[in-house]
């Protein structure tokens, strides 16, 4: 039996359907993201402390101003890239494969997204490249996008392109090189900016958008992805009010245009206007939709900022605030939202067919674990480098075990810019609508102008002040 | 404390209600673009081809059928 409305077989529907409880652990990508990042982690504190560093895995692309100079790299590091693209497949795979994806897809699919970011890492590294604007993030957004729509990649490789997976092993590795007291003491003025924001975000694209006589459903679903995180926002406050298939794929299509036209804006405004790195990663946590989405906009500015010394602050600074804003003031407020939306929804709202009543432990369901991998990994590597002094750090600590760690973030973070590129197919997106594209771009708007006014004005001295 | 029986009427045993992550990222375009079907932000929330929406397992409805062998 088919259900032509939905697009979607009775038979597939019959698969088991589950509770997730503990099995969570092993079957949400949010876990696996931990038991990864806090494992390199791990291992390069090991490799550390027995006077050795994860540095030779760690391998990334030399700058380079000549083609032979490339090729020698390559050449005399062949064995390295070999064993690092053996490694990511080993854990990537196992991890992928609990979740329920079949290892002989993700395989051949991540040898490709390994070769084209090697490829996009090489351009990055060219000394001419920030004459053109090659930031690797771009170059691997604009590529990805390119192959996506201009060539059908088979659908099958898609088991490769896992884009928030790749984030959320980003995000905990980045932990290891962000500072716990810097957590400590930036992340109430996150959490307060990214309140303010996220509340009058809503508020605004829910308001004018029932002007527009908009569902409720629909409009919960829309204004939480516009004003919390994004695609994954939209997907738990459907679930939570109980919003139709059609509210969803409205609100992600909306969150993905949006997303990606930031991704091109944000930096290059930012760069416009001069904004230092800590006040432009603030900004960008503030008015970017999605993590992956976000990370790519502060990434570019970031390799901006190395080439550009007229910027105020450094690039880690930008990755800094734009993380506490995104990470710490805005995802981890999504089971709240849940919560009180669902609570509404059966209170307040015309009742559906599907009935639920809201459940405090929600809150806790649907909080995005991999920050717990993130607050962990700062605070184990905080916790063994906190005895060195600030000249052993840089000249010790930092070379041997954080930046291999970063190093290793920038790989997961270059297979997560590819891999929105290479999935974000626009001919199979939904229509945006144009009231609920109307509503939505108007919360758009004014997240963009408050973002801007409390990053640079109103908070502008904590995001200024961001250091080690 | 929940019956035995409302549990085994909740939407997890229901022919109509899948959560496969697989499932849903086939069922929304943009899904795995930028989010991902994996999440925990989802919890254990599903798509009920009855009535066309998304809830969670733990929803109970009067169109309730029990999966077979379920």
């Amino acid at each position: 039996m088919t259900d032509r409305a939905h697009g979607v077989s009775r038979g597939t529907l019959a698969t088991a359907a589950t509770y997730m409880g503990w099995r969570e652990l092993w079957r949400k990508e949010d876990w696996w993201a931990i038991w990864l990042g806090l494992g390199i982690v791990v291992a390069a504190y090991v490799l550390f402390a027995h006077g050795s560093s994860l540095k030779w895995i760690a391998v990334t692309p030399a700058k380079w101003t000549t083609l032979d100079q490339l090729a020698q790299h390559f050449v005399d590091n062949a064995l390295r890239y070999v064993a690092q693209l053996v490694l990511w497949i080993v854990i990537f795979s196992v991890a992928l494969t609990a979740l329920g994806h079949k290892a002989r897809d993700f395989v051949p699919a991540f040898i490709l997204l390994y070769l084209l970011s090697v490829v996009t890492f090489a351009i990055g590294q060219w000394v001419q490249a920030a004459k053109y604007n090659l930031e690797p993030p771009l170059v691997a957004l604009v590529l990805g996008l390119l192959l996506a729509n201009l060539v059908r990649l088979p659908r099958w490789l898609d088991a490769g392109f896992r884009v928030e997976f790749y984030i959320k092993t980003s995000i905990v590795l980045l932990g290891a090189t962000l500072p716990f007291t810097l957590i400590m003491w930036a992340g109430p003025t996150a959490i307060f900016q990214a309140s303010i924001v996220s509340i009058v975000t809503f508020l605004a694209i829910f308001l004018v958008g029932r002007r527009l006589g908009l569902d409720r459903r629909l409009l919960a679903t829309l204004g939480v992805g516009g004003a919390v995180c994004g695609v994954s926002a939209a997907i738990a406050i459907a679930g939570a009010v109980g919003a139709k298939k059609e509210d969803a794929s409205i609100a992600i299509t909306n969150v993905i245009a949006w997303a990606i036209v930031m991704i091109f804006v944000l930096p290059f405004a930012a760069h416009v206007l001069n904004l230092s790195g800590g006040v432009a990663g603030a900004w960008i946590g503030t008015s970017e939709f999605a993590d992956a989405a976000g990370l790519a906009a502060v990434q570019t500015y970031s390799d901006m900022m190395s080439h550009d010394l007229t910027i105020g602050g450094t690039s880690d600074q930008a990755v800094w605030a734009f993380t506490l804003m995104k990470v710490v003031g805005r995802d981890v407020w999504i089971g709240i939202w849940a919560f009180l939306l669902a609570f509404v929804a059966t209170t307040r709202w015309e009742a559906v067919e599907t009935g639920r009543k809201p459940q405090l432990a929600e809150i806790w369901w649907r909080f995005p674990k991999f920050v717990l991998g993130f607050v962990a990994a700062s605070l184990l590597v905080t916790a063994v480098t906190h005895s060195y002094s600030y000249g052993d750090f840089t000249k010790v600590v930092s070379p041997a075990l954080v930046a291999p760690i970063k190093d290793m973030r920038t790989w997961t973070f270059i297979f997560c810019f590819f891999s929105i590129g290479l999935t974000t197919r626009f001919r199979e997106l939904a229509s945006a609508g144009v009231r609920p594209a109307l509503a939505f771009a108007v919360g758009v708007v004014i997240n963009v102008i408050l973002g801007f006014v409390l990053s640079t004005i109103v908070f502008a001295p904590y995001w200024e002040n961001l250091v080690r | 404390m929940k019956s035995v029986e409302h549990m085994a009427r909740q939407c997890a045993g229901c022919i109509h209600f899948d959560n496969d992550s697989r499932t849903l990222e086939a069922l929304i375009p943009g899904l795995s673009s930028l989010g991902s079907g994996d999440g925990s932000a989802r919890g254990d929330d599903g798509y009920c081809i009855r009535h066309g929406r998304f809830t969670g397992a733990r929803a109970v409805c009067a169109a309730f059928r029990a999966r077979p062998g379920g």
